[in-house]
């Protein structure tokens, strides 16, 4: 008896549970506004360098000439999901709400990426991106080229192929010079330094007795 | 009720919340959201230009200035259960300066003005604003029974919600502060977002 009151009170708790989902509302994630007047969405931070950017738009473009209009929205942190945060971790069923909120005339195909992982709606088989990790070590940079790899694999997966854009090495992520770069340089001014100072230092001395030479002579 | 009996309920229970495997992602959602889309027509995508912003004008005593940004506030409007998009551009005299779906700049800002059609609003130093400020700026108007090209039905009026509380007072009353999430709507009860992740000021593609 006391199972079975605690089993209704269970269940409705569920349908409780999921009417209030249901009724969470949203058009609050900045991605679905983005993408209605662009074909990717980007994260606020950290900035995606502009090689990245452009190689993103310029796949996007050959993939739209190849049959796949996509649409990618490129997700790297709660903040890049506006009022809908806890998305956050769950690029599938972030995808499969993203479709909706932009489908106006049609129903365009669809990627999701965050660090988590790939969503993908209409866009062809997910099997298609089994064997793509998603790169989380170098930040939105490292999201973005992983989305890169992920068009060209669902391109492949219709039949059809398009080049792979010339993007920065991932050495090079963050838009900066490489870390190994900045320390090199003070190294290398050092050393020059020293050197100059050296010679110096070798002439001064040669010329010094020349002279004593020269005054006795 | 016997061991068997309790699995089976416990196994009902999830699955009427969890729709039971809908979706081959985990999410915290026991189900997906309903989604809002763009209204179909022009009306669903009203200009960002204001006449008075074009001729860069003051408006409310707001100068067109390139005042200092200190935060940014989030509205969103709802008409008949459809988005209405809040323009990039808003509160930025012209030539804008685009790239995609963003506005870069433009000749000068107003103190509220919006660089990207997500409804973020960017707020300046300055005395304290309204949602009226920012409808004046966009040129669209905000009174009780009308929200840009839209009219509330006979015998009801605009709902204003303020960080998921109803605003009682004027729709264009409404304090614009930094951090603060705003829903206007009519038409169609939507359920009014109580928050928004506002991104960090100096990751936003700005500059007069």
């Amino acid at each position: 008896m006391r199972a079975a009151a605690c089993c209704s009170l269970a269940l409705a708790l569920s349908v409780a549970l999921a009417a209030v989902a249901s009724s969470a509302l949203a058009d609050a994630d900045p991605a679905s506004d983005v993408l209605l007047a662009q074909d990717a969405f980007f994260p606020y931070q950290p900035a995606v360098s502009h090689g990245l950017e452009n190689g993103m738009n310029a796949v996007l473009r050959s993939a739209k000439k190849a049959g796949l209009p996509l649409k990618v929205a490129v997700i790297g942190s709660r903040e890049d999901l506006g009022a809908i945060p806890d998305f956050f971790g769950h690029p599938q069923s972030y995808a499969e709400f993203l479709d909706k909120e932009i489908s106006y005339n049609n129903r365009p195909p669809l990627l999701v990426v965050m660090p988590a992982g790939f969503g993908v709606v209409a866009a062809g088989p997910t099997g298609a991106l089994a064997a793509i990790s998603v790169d989380t070590r170098h930040g939105s940079d490292g999201l973005v080229r992983s989305g890169i790899e992920a068009v060209l694999a669902l391109v492949r997966a219709r039949g059809s192929a398009v080049p792979a854009p010339t993007t920065p090495s991932s050495s090079a992520a963050g838009g900066g010079p490489p870390v190994a770069l900045l320390f090199a340089i003070p190294v290398v001014l050092l050393v020059l330094l020293g050197v100059v100072g050296l010679l110096r230092g070798r002439r001064r001395r040669r010329g010094r007795p020349q002279r004593t030479r020269g005054r006795r002579r | 009720m016997s061991g068997a009996g309790r699995l089976l309920c416990v196994v009902l229970s999830v699955c009427v919340a969890g729709g039971c495997g809908s979706s081959s992602d985990p999410a915290t959602f026991s189900k997906v959201p309903t989604a809002r889309s763009v209204g179909r027509g022009a009306r669903y995508r009203p200009p960002p230009t204001a006449a008075s912003v074009a001729e860069v004008v003051p408006v409310n005593a707001m100068r067109c200035s390139s005042k200092r940004t200190i935060g940014a506030a989030h509205v969103e409007v709802f008409a008949y259960g459809h988005v209405v998009v809040i323009a990039a551009g808003i509160g930025v005299a012209p030539p804008l300066r685009r790239r995609g779906a963003y506005v870069l700049g433009g000749r000068c800002t107003y103190p509220l003005h919006t660089l990207e059609p997500t409804g973020l609003v960017l707020i300046a130093d300055g005395p304290a604003r309204t949602l009226g400020d920012l409808f004046d700026l966009w040129g669209q108007p905000l009174t009780s029974k009308a929200v840009a090209g839209f009219r509330a039905p006979v015998g009801r009026s605009v709902a204003v919600f303020l960080n998921g509380a109803r605003w009682l007072g004027s729709p264009a009353a409404t304090p614009l502060s930094a951090g603060a999430q705003i829903t206007i709507e009519l038409g169609e009860y939507v359920t009014p977002h109580t928050h928004y992740e506002f991104p960090a000021l100096r990751s936003l593609r700005s500059g007069a």
